[in-house]
């Protein structure tokens, strides 16, 4: 007899986020065609890794007009067969994006407890033109929203940093700052090593920094005699 | 004086060998003055002596358990095991050697302690799983090493009976496994163990983990069974 019956026959996935500002400020310079072939290399490259481990998958987020949109759903990377190439027009509903992006993370048919903490990748290039400060907040501080991995990018001296730094949580990260087009491909290639090796390791979620020494109930502390330990 | 059927395997994951890294579980069951104890500890991956960690964490187990009467209290014996490992890493730092900790501590009369730090699952005849909608991710657990709390520790107490069961198993089987079928999966490899000798029925399990049906899995697997003997 086999245990095989009682397996789960899914891979653990690790969700890949990107919020694309495709509003109509990303049209000139070539920051479009840039962000177009950007996602276009890291799908690629996520295709390979999840021959070999780690299922990654990829969904896309832009904001653009009058609202966002779901470009791609949530699909593993490598039955991604081609994405529709973006274009950029009208104004910056970055708020909706972050509504988007918090429905899909707290779909648990969608992501499940066995897979691995989700990154959101965040990109700009200007001010958000709708009510953000709610979406944001309700992203952020979601339970889902709080453990995801979630990285910024600001294309251009018009982008809103302070929206992308209160987005970004990785402290060893800080918010990219891109000045051209080419800064684009740069930033993806990070993200896209960062999560690889995330891919690869055998503890896909980095450990959370904890602060031990802000214990709220003194009884519950166990008292260790620490010397040199930690 | 009770009298069990045991079994204990641990096999090194896809992600491990792939790294050329050691097994990072660890797995015991020893008879002690007062009874059984089995440990299945699981070193967190991303830590440089995790392999270490876990196997002083079952050391310390037993020869802390091996030492103290069955009624000790629970955050005393907790006391004492997380120091002995502390001491027993010498110059390793603690949070260099993270690991889960899963105890099960069986009395002559039949009287089961259970103690969980971490990821993994700890399954008896006497308790029952309840799934809640979770919204962890996989792989984000916490461990000696890296909690200082007591209330971070599950604890249970129950009477067994003659041909309950226990089994305790590391995060890389529990979270294949599917929800519902956990207590069928504990008896179907009791069931199939019956009759093998106790090298035969190391092997086949070995085996199945080795050929484990979860596509894409990586983690180390290690799993501890005892039967209550009618």
């Amino acid at each position: 007899m086999s245990l095989k019956k009682f397996t789960v026959a899914k891979a653990r996935a690790l969700p890949v986020i990107i919020l694309a500002d495709t509003s109509g400020s990303m049209s000139v310079d070539g920051k479009i065609s840039s962000l177009n072939e950007a996602i276009q290399n890291m799908i690629s490259t996520f295709k390979q890794e999840s021959a070999r481990q780690a299922e990654i998958q990829v969904g896309l987020i832009t904001f653009g007009g009058n609202e966002a949109e779901m470009h791609l759903p949530l699909a593993k990377a490598i039955g991604i067969e081609a994405i529709e190439p973006l274009e950029a027009t009208g104004r910056t509903p970055m708020g909706h994006a972050f509504e988007l992006a918090t429905k899909v993370l707290e779909d648990k048919e969608l992501i499940t407890s066995r897979d691995y903490r989700p990154v959101i990748i965040l990109l700009s290039d200007g001010i958000p033109t709708d009510s953000w400060k709610a979406g944001l907040e309700s992203l952020c501080n979601s339970e889902r929203g709080q453990k995801a991995s979630r990285f910024a990018m600001a294309i251009g001296a018009e982008a809103n940093i302070d929206v992308l730094e209160a987005f970004n949580n990785d402290l060893e990260a800080p918010v990219f700052k891109a000045n051209e087009a080419r800064d684009i491909h740069r930033f993806f290639r990070a993200v896209t090593m960062s999560v690889t090796a995330r891919s690869q390791s055998q503890t896909p979620n980095d450990l959370t920094p904890i602060n031990f020494d802000d214990l709220e109930n003194e009884d519950d502390d166990l008292g260790l005699d620490l010397e040199g330990q930690w | 004086m009770v009298s069990i059927q045991q079994i204990s395997v641990s096999v090194i994951g896809p992600g491990h060998l792939f790294n050329g890294q050691p097994n990072q579980d660890s797995v015991l069951v020893k008879s002690v003055p007062t009874g059984w104890v089995a440990v299945v500890c699981d070193g967190m991956g991303s830590k440089l002596h995790s392999d270490l960690g876990s196997k002083l964490a079952c050391l310390a187990v037993l020869n802390v358990i091996n030492k103290v009467d069955f009624i000790i209290e629970s955050k005393e014996l907790i006391k004492q095991i997380y120091q002995r490992w502390l001491n027993a890493l010498g110059d390793v730092k603690a949070k260099d050697a993270v690991t889960t900790c899963l105890i099960c501590w069986l009395s002559h009369k039949g009287e089961l302690r259970t103690f969980q730090l971490g990821d993994g699952l700890i399954l008896t005849s006497k308790k029952v799983l309840e799934h809640v909608d979770s919204n962890d991710f996989g792989n984000i657990t916490t461990g000696l090493g890296k909690s200082r709390k007591f209330s971070d520790w599950e604890i249970t107490h129950h009477q067994l009976n003659k041909g309950d069961v226990i089994a305790l198993m590391t995060d890389g089987i529990s979270e294949d496994i599917n929800q519902g079928l956990e207590m069928e999966f504990v008896n179907a490899i009791s069931e199939n163990i019956k009759g093998k000798s106790i090298r035969q029925a190391k092997t086949w399990l070995k085996n199945e983990f080795r050929n484990w049906a979860t596509p894409n899995h990586t983690d180390d697997k290690s799993l501890a069974l005892l039967v209550i003997n009618k």
